[in-house]
């Protein structure tokens, strides 16, 4: 399994956000988690990687996790390849001639090869967005979460980028958890929760 | 509060300066006129004892400046991780943040006996809190969105430090680089009227006790000028800085 989530628990105060929450994911697996706004889904990403605590449960991720978040989190004082390359630095690794290969690789699958030299402010939301989840697949995670990175781009923007990355998952078996109010995702996923 | 007393202090030599006029008043007679000062200013900066006295003077300036630096953000940054060390620093360095530069001169005399050490006790005691409350501030003003990107990927704590927190703070502690430099001018130069091991402040006392104006104002002339336009260099340097790291929304 890439990740197995036993009963977990976590509040926020008196109001109870998950409550004996499981779930296990295959390697390659992709899971939508729905749900509307506040109903848990940010909290149940950020208890598994580590950025919330909780009461109970357990959370067994077997190898990496990588982190798409809702918002844009960049570094505006370096340009986007130094974006992309940060999380590979954060986690003390050598940025090899393969690395730089390798995304250069998934930018072009991406489409947004021609960006890399570029400023942050110089790209647009949606090659933004782009280009974080090549910081996140640069790092060969085990396991992806997606927490709502496109909600912000249309409709037809939203699904060509979730076609892309999650079809380059599938191909490395990284299991992806995505969570997502939108409907649009039928069409991609293995199987949905509801929270 | 520490940061207002610290503004006062910037008024230093504005006050010198005044005090110089008051003793100017009082004799009218001897009042030097523009040309004369001038000239005296022109003399002495073709003087290789005066270059090497300014050089002394600001050597002592960059040094105590660094050594601030150092000290403050040691501290801020442990301060973060356990905030009893804030109250240990505040204790020990409060209260000479209410006492004036000759005060502590003497008693780091009594201490340390008259050497050049004592120039930079006083001057980092003195400066110190500027670069930790600059330090506290930046710390304060981490964007904990970025950090959280540390926590994700981040397996070596000195490499999130490098990359995130670092840049993040660089503005702030420039900031009290900034205010301590500006202090150590004033406070090094007093020391060294009260130590008499060279640099300008001692010339300055020399010339005041045989009251020769014109060298006097022209020396205050050349201090203070040095002291501006190495602040202004290090202002110039920090609005790059700011211009490259002082946005923390993405």
């Amino acid at each position: 399994m890439s990740l197995e989530v036993n009963d977990l628990n976590k509040s926020y105060g008196s109001e109870q956000v998950l409550s004996n929450f499981s779930l296990d994911m295959a390697p390659g697996e992709v899971v939508q988690v729905e749900g509307e706004t506040g109903r848990g889904k940010t909290t149940l990403k950020r208890c598994i990687s580590g950025l919330e605590e909780y009461e109970k449960g357990e959370v067994n991720v077997n190898g990496d996790i990588a982190h798409v978040f809702q918002d844009e989190r960049v570094l505006p004082w370096l340009n986007v390849k130094k974006n992309i390359l940060l999380s590979l630095q954060l986690k003390n690794e050598e940025i090899s001639g393969e690395k730089l290969d390798q995304m250069l690789e998934l930018a072009r699958k991406l489409g947004v090869a021609d960006h890399l030299d570029k400023k942050i402010d110089q790209v647009s939301g949606g090659q933004l967005q782009r280009l974080l989840l090549i910081r996140a697949l640069i790092t060969d995670p085990n396991l992806l979460l997606l927490d709502e990175p496109f909600n912000s781009l249309d409709t037809s923007t939203r699904s060509q980028i979730y076609s892309e990355v999650l079809e380059i998952c599938k191909d490395k078996g990284i299991a992806v958890l995505v969570a997502s109010h939108n409907e649009d995702l039928d069409s991609f996923v293995d199987r949905k929760i509801s929270l | 509060m520490i940061e207002r007393i610290r503004d006062f202090e910037h008024l230093n030599q504005v006050i010198f300066v005044l005090f110089l006029l008051l003793v100017v008043q009082s004799s009218v007679d001897f009042l030097p006129t523009p040309y004369e000062i001038g000239k005296e200013v022109v003399n002495y900066l073709v003087d290789p004892d005066l270059r090497s006295d300014l050089a002394s003077t600001a050597g002592r300036v960059y040094l105590s400046t660094l050594l601030a630096l150092v000290l403050g953000v040691i501290i801020g940054v442990a301060d973060y991780f356990n905030s009893t060390i804030s109250d240990i620093f505040n204790s020990l360095f409060y209260p000479t943040q209410f006492l004036s530069e000759a005060v502590l001169a003497i008693l780091a005399i009594a201490v340390l006996g008259i050497n050049p050490l004592v120039v930079y006790v006083i001057t980092v005691i003195s400066v110190v809190p500027d670069v930790f409350i600059a330090t506290q501030e930046g710390i304060q003003e981490l964007d904990q969105r970025i950090l959280e990107l540390g926590t994700v990927y981040g397996e070596s704590k000195l490499q999130v430090f490098r990359h995130l927190v670092i840049p993040q703070m660089l503005p702030y502690i420039f900031i009290g680089g900034i205010r301590a430099h500006a202090t150590s001018w004033d406070i090094v130069a007093t020391v060294e009227v009260f130590l008499a091991l060279g640099g300008m402040g001692y010339l300055v006392q020399n010339q005041f006790r045989l009251l020769n104006l014109p060298e006097l104002f022209a020396l205050a002339t050349i201090l203070i000028s040095a002291g501006l336009l190495s602040d202004r260099i290090l202002r110039i340097i920090k609005r790059e800085i700011d211009r490259r790291y002082m946005h923390h929304e993405s």
